[in-house]
């Protein structure tokens, strides 16, 4: 298996859900149709997920075939009130509200890397989380230690070995480049 | 009557520039600190001396000691500036994010799943920035890493930053993004059994 050919396979997927948040964004701790989404998508895909986490949050949960650690990879999920002033046809449709911090693309690349971790679970040497969180944009709120604590509550001792993983977007470097520090 | 008036559109004005002074001369100049006003509004005329001014904005630092001494000097320079001029201001200061800061063994793997598949000169090195990100948070509880994934424009010209009204990203990095995301989980499970035996 090429995990680049498998993801070719689903990109115009990919492109499609990133345009359909485009055009339809919503703010901090009202992410009411983008949970909604997510969730059908996760049905879509056989993912077993827990949703109404810190408010809009959803947890998707893979479990491998064999026992092991527990990794999750995180997107967030509010946008920004901005007016948006591109010209591509998938523009916002709402009024002084914006994907203008590529929230979009990281709930895209989640929803993608979920559906084919999720096609991989015989091979996968423990649990994968997949974390929806709300509200990043928010001054200081209390989302992501709730959506930590529920995902990990009754688990405690393994918490300790668990990791978690984030893909935001930053312009100035090339597409497919990652900064690490 | 105008002089009659405690202005607080013209202290708000004072008080803008006042602020510019707590990273130019209260912060040492090799530590990281941003003070921004990314929010006014008041008034409601030309021709009306409005009574009040509310002002919002963002302190960031890498630096938590630096982040005490910087809202220290807002609190008294708002004080102060609003008493000089005969007005008086309220501070609303909410304790933002800790700087987000990579676990170096999770940051490493990173940046060896990136480079296994994008190639060696897939990870350029960068310096600390100060955009606020609440990953932070997560990585208080749990260790971790928080990767940036570029996305610039095949169209320079084009290219804004994050939160302009033109922002956009180049549509090849999702695939890029998401096979990353599901190397990164395989290799992390794998190196957690690996240390767990």
């Amino acid at each position: 298996m090429n995990l680049l050919e498998l993801v070719k396979n689903i990109e115009s997927e990919l492109i499609e859900i990133r345009r359909h948040l485009h055009r339809n964004p919503e703010l901090s701790y009202e992410e009411y149709e983008t949970a909604k989404f997510i969730q059908d998508k996760l049905r879509s895909y056989g993912i077993p997920f827990k949703s109404g986490i810190a408010g809009t949050g959803i947890l998707g949960i893979i479990k491998g075939k064999d026992e092991g650690g527990v990794v999750a990879l995180r997107a967030d999920m509010d946008a920004l009130p901005i007016q948006e002033e591109n010209d591509h046809d998938f523009i916002s449709k709402k009024k002084n509200i914006m994907h203008a911090c590529g929230h979009d693309a990281h709930m895209a690349m989640l929803l993608g890397a979920g559906k084919i971790l999720n096609q991989l679970r015989d091979r996968l040497q423990g649990t994968v989380l997949l974390v929806f969180q709300p509200a990043e944009e928010k001054r200081p709120s209390a989302a992501p230690n709730r959506c930590w604590r529920l995902a990990c509550s009754g688990k405690s001792s393994r918490m300790l070995s668990t990791d978690s993983m984030s893909g935001p977007i930053f312009p100035p470097v090339n597409s497919g480049f990652a900064i690490v520090r | 009557m105008p002089h009659k008036t405690n202005d607080p559109i013209v202290t708000a004005a004072y008080l803008i520039t006042n602020l510019q002074t707590i990273v130019a001369r209260s912060v040492d100049p090799l530590e990281a600190a941003v003070v921004t006003i990314g929010k006014i509004e008041g008034g409601s005329a030309r021709n009306i001396i409005g009574n009040q001014v509310t002002l919002e904005g963002t302190v960031r630092t890498y630096q938590p000691r630096i982040k005490e001494k910087v809202k220290e000097r807002l609190f008294a320079i708002a004080n102060h500036t609003a008493e000089m001029y005969g007005n008086t201001v309220e501070v609303e200061y909410y304790d933002g994010y800790p700087a987000t800061i990579n676990t170096p063994e999770w940051a490493k793997l990173a940046r060896s799943t990136a480079q296994k598949l994008f190639g060696e000169e897939a990870t350029p090195d960068v310096d600390p920035v100060l955009a606020a990100e609440d990953f932070s948070r997560f990585l208080e509880e749990i260790p971790g890493a928080f990767i940036w994934l570029g996305t610039r424009l095949q169209d320079a010209e084009k290219q804004r930053g994050l939160h302009d009204p033109r922002f956009d990203i180049n549509e090849t990095a999702l695939a890029k993004g998401t096979a990353f995301f599901v190397q990164l989980a395989l290799d992390t499970l794998k190196e957690l059994r690996k240390s767990k035996t």
